[in-house]
């Protein structure tokens, strides 16, 4: 059903403002109209001005920003447990007054987050790279004398390094040969390098240098570094140990901080509202004492709604119906047997305010439509188990709740016809005793006969096509146009109720006169809205063409035989491979439980999508198209928005 | 057991049917997958919306699989012995392998066109991507009639 709104006109006083639209958003029925129309008006825009403060809205959003990386840093050390889609904790207002004391105090903590977190990221870098020069020293860390010192008036010690592969006695030999004033000594080996120290007096230098770099040499250098590698090394150390300790303290106070997490997530929610209540300011148009806006409101409500706000400040308000066509916002109630459908409303578009609420109209077609694609029982009872766990264990909210309990009901109405046809994991139990029928069908297996099931599935949309030609007749009589309703649906009925009766023997006489006067009709009929005698027989006969269009919106429904069979195929072809070894060893039981579970969660996963898929456009392209009208703006009324936790009314 | 004209056509079609429904979904899941790894660079958040229209493309290729496997069940080959067949036999099994290895690869193909249109609705109307997975399943039904007539084929149409 789409709930009737009514319009709201509201001017009060620009003191109360705030009060007033805090007021409104704890109600949360209340949409306040865009001002743009108004404001472009030429009767208005010399009287009022926009509201609204940008500046004010973009320190809030930085300011939510802040506290959201806050929260996000903070979550590692969060204590509480947390359950998946935990509900959101419940506060009341005084709480929220008493953390918006402390804001100064927390937005400073926030900041102070910001600046741990660099200093953290420094520290993080300067010890990596403490690290890197301690890595470079190790293999040094036996040569004994200070690097700064490595020579005398002289004499000249070099360190570096020589390939892994090189033959040390070769280049000992040839240093004695050409470079006898020479020492060389091996510091230490890796499996990459050799690390070496040469002593040579000052005056072969450049032989020595020669015949090393001969045998690819390259020089270490330690720019900066003073005394023995050992000393160095452990001067690093203890370096790396103090920025470990200030990393520490760094992350003990992150901790400590943590303890305000609770105070955040409300802050954050406070200023979310804050946020939502400035951007309505917006649409509100002002003068320099007062305001006016207009707006949708539930009609049922506008009473109650005007009776409160006018007791409790002092303002104007006024309630007035919609004027005839204008178009309202949209909000759909149905029972809670119903409700889980909305959202395949909302996914292909809500109704305009004047067209129909079809949520109630498709829901058993889009389940029985579900069911037979997926077509299994025990992929049913899984997806009844696996939702219904989560519908009892946890308060679901919004399209969540709606969406789980969609996937209840799917799985209910799977059982329910894979029962019918006999698929319980495929033919898995077939499989395991070796003989077929081992859980026989209720009614008859679609996969032994197709065709059957091809017809079944024919009527079933035949049923659905009809009924959507009922509503649009329905939509007619209910607007007044009777004569519309009785020649753009009834002729058809006749028509196609008489092809019906073609089919069965005793009644085909009686069929065929139908079918005939049907014809007569719709051609005499279709082409009313035309000029002259010729051109609405044409028109009439032109518009016959449209069985095709009903015949083949009616043949689409055999997917549902085909993803139904498809979805059956697989499963049986899972069976086969986890049987092939056989159910009467342990490893075939073993391979026949691995291949089960991995290959019927994904046909669940797989099918699944495709049936939901499926069954939704049968719905937008088969149902809709004959009466469905789209196009309704959501009603998006002004409330209270929240993240982490949700409001209580303070018990008094 | 001879092996003869008729298993050789008969495997022909399994491998057809495995052959080009895998190629084309190969196909359309690469092009989708290109798609989306650059929405996720972007934002690595939409990894989950992305996923599943990356995965449509890829069914033709199960269903080809599928056809593959009937095909090969049917003939024997996961019993202990191969079932005789005729030459004639054997082309009834290629025929029925076609529909599946045509459409299932010319429908992954444009499937992925499609699912690549569709994580650019992920892209700038996140909120929307529920559309985008109803257009891009659209494609689909073509290969699960294909699937349809295949199965229907190899399950009821040759007797042996």
């Amino acid at each position: 059903m789409i709930v009737k709104m009514s319009k709201i006109a509201l001017a009060g006083l620009e003191k109360e403002k705030k009060r007033l639209l805090d007021s409104l958003m704890s109600m949360g029925v209340v949409e306040i109209s865009e001002a743009e129309s108004k404001l472009n008006d030429e009767n208005w825009s010399g009287l009022v001005n926009r509201d609204g403060c940008l500046d004010r809205q973009n320190e809030l959003e930085t300011d939510i920003r802040k506290i959201e990386s806050a929260i996000k840093y903070f979550s590692p050390y969060d204590q509480r447990k947390k359950g998946f889609l935990e509900p959101k904790r419940e506060i009341v207002t005084s709480e929220i007054n008493k953390v918006l004391e402390k804001k100064p105090n927390i937005m400073n903590t926030v900041s102070r987050i910001d600046e741990i977190e660099s200093e953290l990221s420094s520290l993080r870098s300067q010890e990596s790279k403490l690290n890197n020069l301690i890595q470079l020293l190790i293999p040094w860390q036996s040569f004994n004398l200070p690097v700064n010192q490595c020579s005398t008036g002289k004499t000249t010690i070099i360190l570096g390094t020589l390939p892994e592969n090189t033959e040390i006695d070769v280049i000992k030999d040839e240093l004695e040969k050409n470079a006898p004033f020479s020492i060389f000594h091996i510091v230490s080996k890796t499996s990459e390098q050799i690390y070496c120290a040469v002593l040579y007096h000052n005056s072969i230098e450049k032989s020595v240098v020669e015949i090393l770099q001969k045998y690819g040499f390259s020089r270490t250098a330690f720019d900066g570094l003073e005394g023995t590698v050992s000393q160095n090394i452990e001067r690093l150390k203890k370096e790396t140990e103090e920025i470990q300790n200030s990393r520490e303290v760094l992350a003990n106070e992150v901790k400590e901080l943590s303890s305000i997490l609770f105070d955040l997530e409300i802050l954050h929610d406070w200023f979310m509202m804050e946020l939502d209540r400035e951007k309505s300011y917006n649409n509100l148009m002002k003068t320099d004492n007062s305001f006016i806006f207009e707006g949708w409101l539930p009609s049922e409500l506008a009473g109650k709604v005007k009776e409160k706000i006018e007791n409790e400040f002092t303002c104007l308000v006024e309630i007035s119906e919609p004027e005839d066509g204008e178009e309202f916002p949209v909000l759909l109630r149905n029972n809670s047997l119903i409700r889980p459908f909305e959202p395949l409303l909302e996914l292909y578009s809500l109704p305009g305010s004047h067209g129909v609420d079809a949520t109630g109209l498709l829901a058993p077609f889009f389940l029985i439509s579900f069911a037979v694609m997926m077509g299994d029982a025990a992929y049913g009872l899984l997806m009844l188990l696996i939702s219904g766990f989560f519908i009892w264990r946890y308060k679901l909210e919004g399209t969540m709740e709606k969406s789980i309990k969609l996937l209840f009901l799917c799985g209910a109405a799977t059982v329910i016809i894979g029962a019918l046809f006999g698929g319980w994991f495929g033919d898995l139990f077939d499989q395991i005793f070796g003989r077929p029928g081992v859980i026989p069908p209720l009614w008859f297996n679609s996969l032994e006969d197709p065709l059957r099931m091809l017809l079944w599935c024919v009527i079933f949309g035949a049923v659905q096509i009809l009924f959507s030609m009922g509503i649009k007749g329905y939509m007619l009589i209910r607007d007044g146009k009777i004569l519309d309703a009785i020649f753009d649906v009834l002729t058809w009925y006749i028509f196609l109720g008489g092809l019906a009766l073609l089919a069965v023997p005793s009644l085909s006489v009686a069929g065929k006169y139908m079918a005939i006067g049907g014809v007569i009709s719709i051609v005499l009929t279709q082409g009313r809205s035309q000029k002259g005698i010729f051109r609405k027989l044409l028109s009439g006969v032109l518009k016959l063409y449209d069985t095709v269009g009903i015949l083949s919106d009616i043949l689409s429904y055999s997917r549902l035989l085909a993803m139904g069979m498809a979805g059956a195929v697989i499963a049986s072809v899972i069976n086969t491979m986890g049987t092939i070894l056989g159910v009467d060893n342990i490893f075939g039981i073993i391979l026949l439980i691995i291949v089960a579970l991995i290959g019927h969660t994904f046909n669940i996963l797989s099918g699944g999508l495709g049936a939901f898929v499926h069954a939704a456009r049968l719905q937008y392209v088969e149902f809709f198209g004959r009466f469905y009208e789209d196009g309704g703006k959501a009603f998006d009324p002004l409330k209270i928005n929240t993240k982490y936790i949700k409001l209580k009314q303070e018990v008094k | 057991m001879e092996i003869t004209l008729g298993h050789a056509l008969a495997f022909a079609g399994a491998a057809l049917a495995a052959i080009f429904a895998g190629l084309g979904s190969a196909r359309g899941v690469a092009n989708a997958g290109g798609a989306a790894a650059g929405v996720v660079t972007e934002d690595p958040s939409k990894f989950g919306q992305v996923l599943p229209l990356q995965i449509l493309p890829g069914t033709q290729g199960l269903y080809g699989l599928i056809t593959a496997f009937l095909i090969l069940q049917k003939i024997g080959m996961f019993s202990s012995e191969l079932v005789p067949l005729t030459t004639h036999q054997g082309l009834l099994f290629l025929a029925a392998s076609l529909p599946i290895a045509v459409i299932g690869f010319f429908s992954a193909i444009l499937q992925g066109k499609v699912a690549v249109a569709s994580i650019g609705i992920v892209a700038k109307r996140p909120k929307e991507f529920s559309k985008g997975i109803v257009l891009t399943a659209m494609v689909e039904t073509f290969a699960v009639f294909a699937v349809l007539a295949s199965l229907l084929m190899v399950l009821f149409g040759i007797k042996l």
